[in-house]
């Protein structure tokens, strides 16, 4: 679904802008102290004493465990930031949920499961029965009530007409035979594409 | 730039994500093997006798802040960089959006389909879709645009969508 991978690249590219403008204060601080366009920031960082000079480690020995505990929380932020980053690098994989509910016979109790991934298919099969889509992709996330459906449809068909008798009809159906309860929310990504070969049903 | 920035953007946010992930690790690792009394791990033992004798202006520091400088403006710049979103949101319709690819794809065939249009590249961008029509008819290319510009006028407002239409249309030595 492209509008999950809208909001993976927005998150991305806040963490990028952030993290570039971090990057580029530290850099400008220092080259700063390094030019001697500043003398000092407070005692600990001066431009006529190496980097990490006496006042500097005095300190550093003075508050050793709240500083150990500083780094670690540091760079255990770190390790949390940069993960989650690397994850959103990943595309969104499909993922169906399965549905379960009691079984309504009350001299049998027990639960029933529907696979997520049979009920997708399902639907998919559903959809493309009409001449105005071509291919159908679905996504059940019955966890959520969220159910994200990825169209190819005719580029000449009309949206309110393909929206009105095809999608809201066969959601309806999905939602009775499979016990859903609610109708889910549904996303839909739609992509307008020339059908040129014929249907066989 | 359509190319270069979502590679860039990619490229740059995994190798940062790392980076951020290695600093974290070499961070924790060195203060527990601190606690355990483990002496250092992975930075090399004399880590701080260098750090007491590098002046801030020695040549090595001066290079690394400009590096890290340079990354910083380069993730910047790559962050901010407005780029159109994938999806155009139908009007109206808040759970329904159309992928924009796919739409300049097909706005694009249909502005092809015009007869005496020879090429169309459309782009979304912005809430504007820009349509770039070559033809080799130099007759009456008014005609042609006012078609061009009432197939993509339909084509727009038929599928909801809230975008401002730019078009240019150009011919071997002029432009309408």
């Amino acid at each position: 679904m492209k509008r999950l991978r809208n909001r993976q690249l927005q998150t991305s590219r806040t963490i990028l802008t952030a993290t570039g403008l971090l990057l580029i204060a530290i850099a400008v601080l220092g080259l700063l102290l390094s030019t001697d366009a500043v003398d000092r920031y407070g005692n600990r960082l001066d431009s006529d004493t190496p980097v990490l000079n006496p006042n500097a480690e005095r300190f550093l020995d003075t508050h050793q465990l709240w500083m150990q505990c500083l780094v670690t929380a540091t760079g255990v932020l770190l390790i949390a930031i940069g993960a989650s980053w690397l994850r959103k690098q990943i595309p969104p994989v499909r993922h169906q949920d399965d549905n379960r509910f009691d079984n309504p016979d009350t001299e049998l109790a027990g639960t029933n499961t529907v696979s997520g991934g049979a009920l997708a298919h399902a639907l998919e099969m559903d959809l493309e029965h009409s001449d105005a889509i071509d291919r159908a992709r679905a996504e059940f996330r019955t966890d959520d009530n969220v159910l994200r459906l990825r169209l190819d449809i005719d580029d000449t068909a009309s949206i309110d007409d393909i929206l009105d008798t095809v999608i809201t009809p066969a959601v309806d159906r999905i939602t009775t035979v499979a016990e859903l309860g609610t109708t889910p929310t549904v996303q839909i990504d739609l992509r307008p594409v020339a059908i040129t070969t014929a249907r066989v049903h | 730039m359509r190319i270069l920035v979502p590679i860039l953007t990619r490229v740059l946010s995994t190798l940062l994500a790392l980076a951020l992930v290695a600093v974290g690790v070499i961070a924790v690792v060195e203060i527990v093997a601190a606690w355990v009394g483990a002496g250092w791990t992975i930075l090399p033992d004399n880590i701080v006798s260098k750090a007491s004798e590098w002046k801030w202006s020695d040549r090595n520091v001066v290079t690394a802040l400009a590096i890290i400088g340079a990354i910083g403006l380069a993730a910047l710049l790559t962050g901010i960089w407005r780029r159109p979103a994938l999806t155009v949101p139908v009007d109206g319709r808040a759970a329904v959006a159309v992928e924009r690819y796919a739409l300049e794809k097909s706005l694009s065939a249909r502005l092809e389909a015009i007869d005496g249009v020879n090429n169309a590249r459309v782009r979304v961008n912005r809430g504007r879709v820009i349509a770039r029509v070559d033809t080799h008819r130099r007759h009456e290319p008014g005609q042609l645009k006012a078609a061009v510009e009432q197939v993509l006028e339909r084509a727009v407002t038929e599928r909801h969508l809230n975008l401002r239409r730019q078009l240019q249309l150009r011919y071997e030595g002029g432009e309408v």
